[in-house]
């Protein structure tokens, strides 16, 4: 943040020049309408949207509410509509969006106060694929359960699921139909569906949790949310994986 | 989406808005331009069954007296050539969607959209004179 | 009923070019009278005066099936289609029961409109 470097760092950095930035401002207890305030910002070589926006918040608009913690990716609180997409404002170089930055909070979520959106829904939705371990059988006492290395291949990317809600903002069918649990829901589904330490039983369990008229089925593979996920999970792919293996259980059932 | 009631929050509308189609990467378009060819094909097999039934209920001299007065004018053969190219397109991208079912081409769909419009598009082009003309 | 809707897609890729094959290239739009169309359904696709001529018969039995298939498979794509737009607004279990009536008996009177079809043209 400019007003915290040194001055050697300062020098080093590369000047950009001053940003303007549009930004979604909504109080619903004062406002009737929201409007989007501009505002400009010195910039450099490496400022980041979340950057910029703290920048607005210390010194020209102290009443911008925007939520953040660890700002550097990995906490999933501040992820925004910037300029047409789901981002992470952390991880999103102000020079690399273009001018003006546009900052909304994002689509699909109802909005507390300026950039800061309910995620009520989206953690229930989280909840509904029961994202939580369960064995098929317990270790031998004070043995760890180890999962093998092969196995957890499988679930290297899903595993970097940060719960920001980008995915499920991006996403058309989580977005008119509530029940579909969304490609976050369904990635992090993936997750346990593919730990071989839960058995079989489990592993059906779960396919059957998924598979009702307002589950994997409803993905329309528009790919939204393998573009906009900012740790780069496709979670088409694990719907696509989960829907198939679903199909082929119930053929399966069929011959018997 | 919320069922949380301590603060009064604003729905953000969808970015469904037509408003936002400069936001739209491929998939959403591939996404909309079947949904929308779909309902077309769907709601055209619907009014063709009940064109032809006339064959049925009116006789075949009927029949032949409403198919020759659907066919002659011209507008009617740009709206075919029009509903051919909704087919070729809903078929294409029909055919990308059931690879992804298969696990192919996930990470080259947006070129795979791509590709469906263009050779939508060739086959549309290469077609027109039957339809133009004939 | 999802891989039903696959199936029938793939097939209907096939049936429907068909189709299109049939009626705009070979026999031409403004050319279909009910006499070619007895002719096609009784007998198949025969060597004749067409826009493009046909080198190969085509047997009348194969003609017949690829016409009822295509009625089946394009009724059961289409309505099923449609039927997921509406499930997928999340509409409540009530409005979506009524859906599935509503398109199921579509589906019956479009399948019993087009076996009607078929066989005030079928003339053998």
């Amino acid at each position: 943040m400019a007003t915290t470097q040194t001055e050697s760092e300062a020098d080093a950095a590369t000047e950009v020049g001053s940003v303007e930035l549009e930004v979604f401002r909504y109080v619903p207890e004062e406002d009737d309408e929201p409007r989007f305030e501009s505002y400009t910002v010195d910039a450099e070589e490496g400022t980041t949207v979340l950057d910029a926006l703290i920048e607005i918040r210390d010194t020209e608009d102290a009443s911008l509410t925007v939520r953040h913690s660890c700002r550097m990716a990995r906490c999933g609180s501040d992820a925004l509509y910037i300029n047409g997409k789901q981002r992470l404002a952390c991880n999103t170089l102000v020079k690399e969006v273009g001018e003006p930055v546009k900052v909304e909070p994002l689509p699909r979520f109802d909005v507390i106060r300026d950039l800061v959106v309910d995620m009520e829904g989206f953690y229930d939705r989280m909840e509904a694929v029961e994202p939580w371990f369960q064995p098929s059988h317990e270790p031998e006492t004070g043995e760890e359960f180890l999962q093998s290395p092969e196995n957890r291949k499988n679930i290297d990317t899903v595993l970097d699921c940060i719960w920001c809600g980008a995915c499920t903002s991006s996403c058309s069918p989580a977005g008119t139909d509530d029940r579909f649990k969304g490609p976050a829901a369904l990635a992090k589904a993936y997750r346990f569906y593919k730990d071989e330490r839960e058995g079989e039983e489990a592993r059906k369990n779960r396919l059957r949790l998924l598979e009702d008229a307002h589950g994997i089925y409803r993905c329309h593979t528009q790919f939204n949310c393998t573009e906009v996920c900012p740790k780069g999970i496709s979670p088409t792919e694990a719907i696509m994986e989960m829907s198939r293996d679903a199909t082929k259980q119930k053929l399966a059932f069929w011959r018997r | 989406m919320s069922k949380d009631t301590r603060v009064e929050t604003y729905s953000r509308g969808l970015i469904e808005d037509p408003s936002r189609w400069k936001d739209w990467m491929g998939g959403m378009w591939a996404f909309y331009l079947h949904r929308f060819t779909g309902l077309v094909l769907s709601f055209y097999l619907v009014m063709h069954l009940f064109v032809l039934s006339t064959g049925y209920w009116m006789g075949h001299e009927t029949y032949t007296e409403v198919m020759q007065a659907i066919a002659a004018p011209k507008v009617i053969h740009v709206m075919e050539l029009g509903l051919f190219a909704a087919f070729v397109f809903h078929a294409l991208n029909g055919t990308r969607i059931v690879l992804f079912d298969m696990m192919r081409g996930l990470e080259i769909q947006e070129q795979l959209f791509y590709l469906s419009v263009a050779l939508s598009f060739a086959i549309v082009v290469a077609s027109a004179p039957f339809f133009l003309l004939g | 009923m999802w891989l039903l809707q696959r199936v029938t897609g793939v097939g209907l890729i096939f049936l429907l070019g068909f189709h299109f094959a049939v009626q705009h290239f070979i026999v031409g739009a403004t050319n279909v009278t009910a006499a070619n169309t007895v002719d096609r359904i009784t007998y198949g696709l025969i060597e004749g005066d067409h826009v493009i001529p046909v080198t190969i018969d085509m047997s009348a039995v194969m003609y017949q099936a690829s016409a009822l298939l295509l009625l089946a498979f394009s009724v059961f794509h289409g309505m099923y289609g449609v039927h997921n737009i509406v499930v997928e607004q999340n509409p409540g279990e009530k409005i979506e029961r009524l859906s599935r009536y509503f398109f199921t008996v579509l589906s019956v009177v479009l399948l019993i409109q087009g076996v009607l079809i078929f066989y005030a043209f079928f003339a053998p």
